[in-house]
């Protein structure tokens, strides 16, 4: 795999840049560029509205920059630690306002770090699907993303039933060996 | 089994799984997916700016809109003045007897002469860019007068690109005579502003948009400070203030109540001169793009419907005020004579006169079919040909409009009140 794709697959930032954000404005900068999308689409998903979501977007990576300090001692991911934060934010804001309409019983779910690990799993498969080629993209789109019958992916993609089955089967394989060449490279906890 | 499930048969046991990962995630990596797409580019470079650099570089396009909605006044349903006390009390004194005829007529003559002791002056007739200043805009035209005069500025509003059959319907009587108002000459308040406000750049002039400013304004592009600015039109004396130093409010829990944010709009304006005391408010609310930022609008003293609010103020919960919007205060007025409504209307009909269509986009050409449903008067701003600005009246007729391809909406338009 060329290396640009692979960094660009990586779904964690450097560490290196992480432990520099601290006191280097534009080290923030580059981690805020890699990190927005997730942080941004995660604070989407529990606001009502787009300035909700933007506002709250805002208010995660202030604090991100007050704290990131105190990062470098946490034992977790940057991404999760940074949406641990969004959460955060999310439960303050809420309690506030004492407006829990959008996300209800969502809010306890938040506190579960499980909940962020799906998030987290999610983005990460989804790097990896947008590294496919396109048709095999367009086929793990509709049957997964927007659980399609295969018939209908078929009419939707124009061939056969079978071709989007074989297409799929595919995709597949090239995934699972991309997921097992990243899980072999990735350098060992012990 | 179904097709569907046959489907994974032949499969490795971890593409199976992996098969299974993406089932179960396949409808929160659609929704990432979505919200990722849906993210505003000018939002993402403004945030960056402020993080790394301390400002915001360039208005936020929402902000630009709220503004421009909650700056340009939302109309209120208000019936067309009956014909005035003058022409009643002028008609009673003709069906009565002597003495109550003696007395109307004395009432009309006291009636009739101006209120203020300034003696009276020639009205502006509205041009067509008076009338639709109002109008909505395209959201994707934001107007620049520079970005040290201001960071967001109304873009002039649009009239709706098709044409609109109107059927006729019941038009009020109209006044024989509406009052016209003269606005306060430019004074250089900027000097007096930047000293109030801590601005530490000296006052300079810039010509933009044909008008000659004052200008007071620290930071800004290419600084990498944030704004904080003064700025007067020495042709209008239209002022605008900025002071993006604190926007995103961090440390906000809540907004402040209508009593305090309306006392600090009112003391900010009182600080520069403008009557702020006694300004009516005329709308109250939130800022869309900022939670804990109050809006407080004012009207003009003693002047019906506007098109455009004499004040717009942006409050944050320390009292702050952020933004400021504010036109010049009233001087004079005087009574100008009116043309009949039904000559107006006529005008409408015909299509000599601009249109305009809410929530449609004022480029779209396809043709609709409308009904009259009110009539009222509302004030324009229009600049004389010496400079001074006025706030003359207009026949503001509106109702509902079905287009093609759309659903039922609002069109309205203006037309001069006042004889040519």
């Amino acid at each position: 795999m060329p290396r640009d794709e692979q960094m660009q697959m990586r779904p964690e930032a450097p560490p290196e840049l992480v432990a520099r954000a601290g006191h280097d404005p534009a080290a923030f900068g580059d981690l805020y560029d890699h990190y927005l999308p997730r942080v941004y689409a995660f604070c989407r998903k529990y606001s009502e509205t787009r300035e909700e979501a933007e506002d709250l977007t805002a208010l995660t990576f202030e604090r991100a920059l007050t704290a990131i300090h105190r990062y470098q001692e946490r034992d977790i991911p940057f991404s999760r630690w940074l949406l641990r934060v969004a959460a955060n934010a999310l439960i303050d804001q809420s309690r506030r306002t004492g407006r829990l309409t959008s996300f209800g019983s969502d809010l306890e779910l938040m506190s579960d770090e499980s909940h962020l690990e799906q998030w987290e799993q999610a983005y990460w498969l989804r790097t990896h699907v947008e590294a496919l080629p396109r048709d095999q993209q367009e086929v793990v789109r509709l049957r997964f993303y927007e659980d399609q019958r295969f018939r209908d992916v078929a009419a939707r993609m124009g061939r056969s039933e079978g071709a989007v089955k074989q297409l799929l089967r595919r995709a597949l394989r090239v995934l699972q060996l991309r997921i097992q060449e990243e899980t072999e490279e990735a350098p060992s906890d012990d | 089994m179904t097709d569907d499930e046959r489907a994974l048969n032949g499969l490795s046991e971890p593409e199976e799984k992996l098969a299974g990962q993406l089932e179960e995630l396949g409808p929160l990596m659609r929704e990432q997916e979505r919200a990722e797409a849906e993210m505003d580019p000018q939002f993402a470079r403004n945030l960056r700016a402020h993080l790394v650099h301390g400002e915001e570089l360039a208005p936020h396009p929402t902000f630009a809109r709220n503004l421009r909605a909650r700056l340009l006044r939302r109309r209120s349903a208000r019936p067309v003045r009956k014909p005035s006390r003058r022409r009643t009390l002028a008609w009673m004194g003709l069906g009565g007897g002597a003495a109550a005829a003696v007395v109307a007529a004395l009432l009309v003559v006291l009636l009739h002469r101006p209120q203020t002791p300034a003696p009276a002056f020639k009205a502006p007739f509205p041009s067509r860019s008076d009338l639709v200043f109002s109008y909505p805009s395209s959201p994707i035209v934001i107007h620049h007068l520079t970005p040290t005069v201001s960071l967001v500025h109304p873009a002039p509003g649009l009239p709706y690109a098709g044409r609109l059959q109107l059927k006729a319907g019941a038009l009020p009587t109209e006044p024989t005579r509406l009052t016209a108002y003269r606005l306060t000459a430019p004074s250089n308040v900027v000097t007096l502003g930047r000293r109030l406000f801590g601005i530490r750049s000296p006052v300079r002039h810039l010509v933009a948009a044909t008008a000659d400013w004052a200008v007071a304004a620290d930071g800004g592009i290419p600084s990498h400070r944030p704004l904080h600015s003064l700025a007067i039109s020495l042709r209008t004396g239209e002022l605008i203030y900025h002071d993006r130093r604190n926007t995103l409010l961090p440390h906000a829990s809540h907004p402040l109540d209508r009593i305090h944010a309306v006392g600090a709009a009112r003391n900010w304006l009182s600080r520069l001169g403008w009557p702020g005391r006694r300004m009516p408010v005329r709308l109250f609310g939130n800022v869309g793009s900022l939670r804990y930022v109050r809006s407080v609008a004012f009207a003009w003293i003693g002047v019906g419907e506007t098109a455009v609010q004499s004040a717009t103020l942006w409050v944050t919960p320390n009292g702050s005020v952020i933004e400021a919007w504010v036109w010049p205060p009233v001087a004079q007025q005087t009574l100008i004579p009116t043309r009949p409504v039904s000559a107006a209307w006529t005008e409408v009909r015909k299509g000599t006169l601009p249109l305009a269509v809410e929530g449609v986009s004022p480029y779209r050409r396809a043709n609709g079919t409308g009904s009259l449903q009110r009539t009222i008067v509302a004030w324009v701003l229009s600049a004389g040909a010496r400079g001074n600005l006025y706030l003359v009246p207009t026949y503001r007729f509106e109702g509902s409009v079905h287009i093609p391809g759309a659903s039922i909406h609002t069109w309205y338009g203006l037309a001069p009140s006042a004889q040519r």
